[in-house]
């Protein structure tokens, strides 16, 4: 199960440096601090895994999303 | 009351007065907002100076201050020590922070929230300076850290948001690292104060082996990235450049020393430290010199400066690793740690009055570039300068940083490159003090009179142009700086002496004495003042030739090299791999 | 392709494969590391934790008690990073945050008011518009579910000592409850909690408090940093509680402060616009 969740979280995590979409990038960021903090919480540290689910999946996500609506898309070059 | 109650009072002091100023943000009525943000400023710079009295017996008598923050446990409480050490290294935060805050009343960004953050920096300062626990030691300088993102970002030059995103990111970079450093420690010893880390590596078979080596290595190098050492310095120039004034002067009076004192109480308890510091003392010669040329090269004048930073601080880390090199409980590393100190406190006051001048100059005229810039004296004099104040102070500053008797620089350099003498960090170091003459002759072109058949002079084309009179508070706190400057030259002997005393009780394990160790060499012997001579004659020839068609060739090279954001990982990670390297075998 | 776009190809992607090959090779021999793990510490708390804090969940213990001052410092650079943040908020707008001002007072242009934090007291807090970007479903979820996500955040808040959670995540969830009620929130229904200027309020004086709370024991208790609550005579439980409640509503507003402050602005620059994209 931990093994599992790890390989995600590098598969994951992979994709987010390389996806050419920020917002991808930034919702598989999410996703990685959500599977973080179900590992977290199966190595009983609870406390841990909330602060990482509230900011990492949470408000950061939301302050990423923000600051990606505020920029404007370019055309492919 | 002890002084072991209220010592946390140069920590907290500051934040205290940033919390007023943040109140007189966040309830501003006009009529109290600057009031109370006066009050935050005086609580967080004036006070902490009470508290500094007040130790000055007991560290002069030797003595520290030593426990755990609020009196937990050990085991898992965090550990502080205060000694001479610490009182010096606050010292320097408290005198240039205090200057830069009044220059900042009379220009760039002022208000609550700048002061507010100012105040938060120099609070991380203090602590960073008596910290004796690993993990704190983290958070301090991430405080630290965040503070000068924030100042470097609040600066009105376009680029300041980049130089300080490129900042975070490499210290961000880096401070993971550091963090794994950390467990590195803790996963060998089960401990996070120095104290504890040492004795549980001790303790150890081979002193925990490679993890051992390869933390101390991770440790090492991310607070190297932070006194922005040869390798690792890129992130400094455009930080330093692009901020404003009195924050470039505490980013590189203050802020780039206080880890590289943090750091050696680290590495003179671990093993294995005494050779990081002699490779960090190596790659601090090296430093010296090779950022001298590349500031000879610089057009911006505070770019030019930024890059003197990284070449002092070169200086400081060559006598600085060299002492903890030979042990600073021998009489030649105590020497040369207290030359090294006494440079980074004298540096602090001539590069914090350098910026603060040339800020001033640069301000009032409205251009920065060094060859276009003519006349600043008396552009000043029609901005209301009747007192040539800003132009004098320059050239204090400028006589102090290129070692001319008998301000400042002189003795530092003195002290330091004696303990230094028949090592080829020497002849570096010595061919550095060239290029800093000739970058100085260089600068101060700005305020030689301007050439009339010269057409670029934006300024002097509409001598009618109404100006900004320079504001009280800027010359009050260039004059006070220019004062230290002269007159910690002139009692350099004296100060000299009282830095050992204070060292003895300093970074070193308790215990060894170090008795009448480093005696103070000659300051004005036939020696030393021929050496300056020599320097003066040799700067003023590498200026000519800098000028000739060769020379200026190179330095365009030099200036247009290829420097790119990517370029500082790769020479993160290469001088961390690096550092593992001459660790592990050496 | 030709051998010489492979090339140029490989030579690009060499720093980047040196990098990483000099950081791993650092890095494993560290978690690779095979001596027995040091239990001191562990030990410690397991049989003292409890009794020299008082709190039950001894995480607690740890960073509201034995390493406080690490935690006030880690509260510090959320502080700062907000506050950094807000400034660079307001100035993208062309204007300057009040809290850094210069010559330029800036236009009352309602992101700026509202970064301000201060210009807001007099004129009348900013409604946030409803733009095109929003939709029925999300103001009805998202105002419903505020006051629920905010109790929620101050239950984790306050049986920081006994449960997982604490001031820091209490904080966070308590902000995302701030930041429901502000995008629920209908023309005229919004509470004065989503307003920025109460916001700052609260962090300034959150954070002076607990500033305080760290000077007092130097006069209450028996130095800096320590209990000054069982200094005098409370139990010793409630410096955890009174440290927890302090950090919770200061990160709860910062972090809600920033989180309106760039809500705001995403919806002044997108809401009189048709979108680009």
């Amino acid at each position: 199960m931990i093994l599992l969740f790890l390989v995600v979280l590098i598969v994951l995590s992979a994709y987010s440096v390389f996806t050419r979409d920020l917002l991808h990038g930034v919702i598989a960021l999410s996703a990685v601090s959500l599977v973080s903090a179900l590992l977290f919480y199966i190595l009983q540290a609870p406390d841990v895994a909330i602060t990482e689910a509230a900011v990492g999946a949470g408000v950061s996500t939301v302050v990423f999303v923000w600051a990606i609506r505020s920029t404007e898309r370019k055309k492919r070059q | 009351m002890s002084p072991d109650r209220f010592i946390f009072g140069v920590v907290m002091l500051p934040l205290l007065g940033a919390a007023i100023a943040f109140i007189a943000k966040a309830f501003g009525r006009d009529r109290w907002t600057k009031g109370l943000e006066y009050l935050g400023a005086f609580v967080g710079l004036g006070l902490p100076w009470v508290v500094m009295v007040a130790t000055l017996p007991l560290v002069l008598e030797g003595g520290a201050l030593e426990g755990v923050v609020g009196l937990w446990n050990p085991a898992v409480g965090i550990f502080y020590r205060f000694d001479g050490l610490a009182w010096m290294v606050n010292l320097l935060g408290f005198s240039v922070a205090g200057a830069a805050w009044i220059y900042s009343l009379g220009s760039g960004p002022k208000g609550p929230a700048f002061t507010a953050v100012f105040l938060i920096q120099t609070s991380a300062l203090a602590a960073t300076s008596m910290t004796a626990d690993i993990f704190n030691l983290f958070v301090c300088l991430e405080v630290m850290g965040i503070a000068s993102y924030v100042l470097i970002a609040s600066s009105d030059k376009p680029g300041s948001f980049l130089a300080a995103f490129s900042y975070l990111m490499v210290s961000g970079t880096a401070m993971v690292f550091f963090l794994l450093g950390i467990y590195g420690f803790y996963r060998l010893t089960g401990y996070l104060s120095y104290q504890g880390i040492a004795t549980g590596l001790a303790s150890l078979p081979n002193f925990g082996g490679v993890t051992g080596i390869l933390s101390l290595a991770l440790i090492t190098a991310a607070v190297a990235i932070r006194v922005a050492i040869m390798p690792l310095y890129g992130w400094l120039p455009d930080s330093h450049a692009l901020a404003p004034h009195p924050v470039s002067a505490v980013l590189s009076g203050v802020l780039i020393k206080t880890p590289l004192f943090a750091l050696s109480r680290v590495l003179l308890l671990l093993p294995l430290g005494a050779q990081a510091g002699e490779l960090m003392g190596y790659a601090g010669a090296i430093t010296a010199l090779v950022a001298v040329v590349i500031a000879l090269a610089q057009k911006d004048s505070k770019r030019l400066l930024a890059y003197h930073t990284v070449s002092q601080i070169g200086y400081v880390v060559a006598a600085w690793g060299a002492a903890i090199a030979v042990g600073v409980h021998t009489s030649l590393g105590a020497l040369l740690m207290a030359g090294a100190f006494l440079h980074a406190l004298f540096h602090a006051l001539f590069k914090g009055l350098l910026f603060l001048s040339v800020g001033t100059a640069t301000d009032t005229a409205g251009e920065r570039n060094v060859y276009q810039l003519r006349g600043a004296g008396r552009i000043l004099g029609r901005a209301g300068e009747r007192f040539p104040v800003t132009t004098l102070t320059f050239f204090v500053a400028a006589l102090a940083i290129t070692a001319m008797p008998p301000m400042n620089g002189f003795a530092s350099k003195t002290f330091l490159t004696y303990g230094l003498k028949g090592t080829w960090q020497y002849s570096l170091l010595f061919a550095a003090s060239l290029g800093t003459m000739a970058s100085f002759i260089k600068l101060s072109r700005i305020f030689w009179p301007p050439k009339k058949s010269t057409l670029t002079e934006p300024v002097e084309t509409n001598p009618d142009k109404p100006m900004d009179p320079v504001h009280p508070a800027r010359k009050i706190a260039q004059g006070l700086l220019a004062l230290a400057c002269i007159g910690t030259g002139l009692g350099a002997p004296a100060l000299f002496a009282l830095t050992t005393e204070l060292f003895s009780s300093g970074p070193r394990a308790a215990g060894t004495t170090l008795g009448a160790l480093a005696r103070a060499p000659q300051l004005y012997s036939v020696d030393t003042l021929q050496t300056t001579l020599w320097i003066l004659i040799g700067g003023i020839m590498v200026f000519l030739g800098a000028g000739t068609p060769w020379g200026s060739g190179l330095l365009r090279v030099v200036r247009e090299r290829p420097r790119s954001f990517r370029g500082l990982f790769v020479s993160f990670s290469l001088g961390v791999a690096g550092l593992s390297a001459w660790l592990l075998f050496i | 392709m030709t051998p010489r776009r492979v090339f140029s190809a490989l030579w690009s992607i060499l720093p980047l494969v040196i990098s990483l090959v000099a950081v791993g090779a650092i890095l494993i021999p560290i978690f690779l590391e095979s001596t027995p793990w040091p239990v001191e510490a562990r030990n410690h708390l397991e049989d003292q934790g409890v009794a020299e804090s008082g709190a039950q969940n001894l995480v607690s213990a740890v960073y509201l008690g034995y390493r406080a001052f690490d935690t006030l410092g880690e509260t510090i650079v959320l502080l700062v990073a907000v506050s950094g943040t807000i400034g660079i908020i307001a100035r993208a707008k062309g204007a300057l945050a009040k809290g850094f001002d210069r010559e330029d007072k800036g236009s009352p242009v309602p992101a700026v008011a509202l970064a301000a934090g201060t210009t807001s007291l007099s004129a009348p807090p900013p409604r946030l518009r409803r733009a095109k970007t929003r939709t029925d479903l999300l103001e009805v979820v998202t105002g419903k579910l505020g006051p629920v996500v905010l109790v929620f955040g101050f239950y984790v808040m306050l049986y920081g000592h006994l449960s997982p959670g604490g001031g820091f995540q209490g904080g966070v969830v308590i902000a995302s409850g701030i930041v429901f009620l502000a995008l629920g929130g209908k023309e005229g229904a919004s509470t004065r909690l989503t307003e920025a200027g109460v916001l700052a309020r609260l962090e300034a004086m959150a954070f002076f408090f607990l500033v305080l709370a760290a000077f007092l024991g130097m006069f209450m208790g028996s130095g800096f940093f320590t209990n000054f609550l069982a200094g005098v005579g409370l139990p010793s439980v409630g410096f955890i509680i009174l440290l927890n409640i302090i950090i919770g509503l200061k990160v709860g507003a910062g972090i809600g402060f920033m989180g309106i402050a760039m809500l705001s602005r995403v919806e002044g620059a997108k809401g009189e616009e048709v979108n680009h994209d």
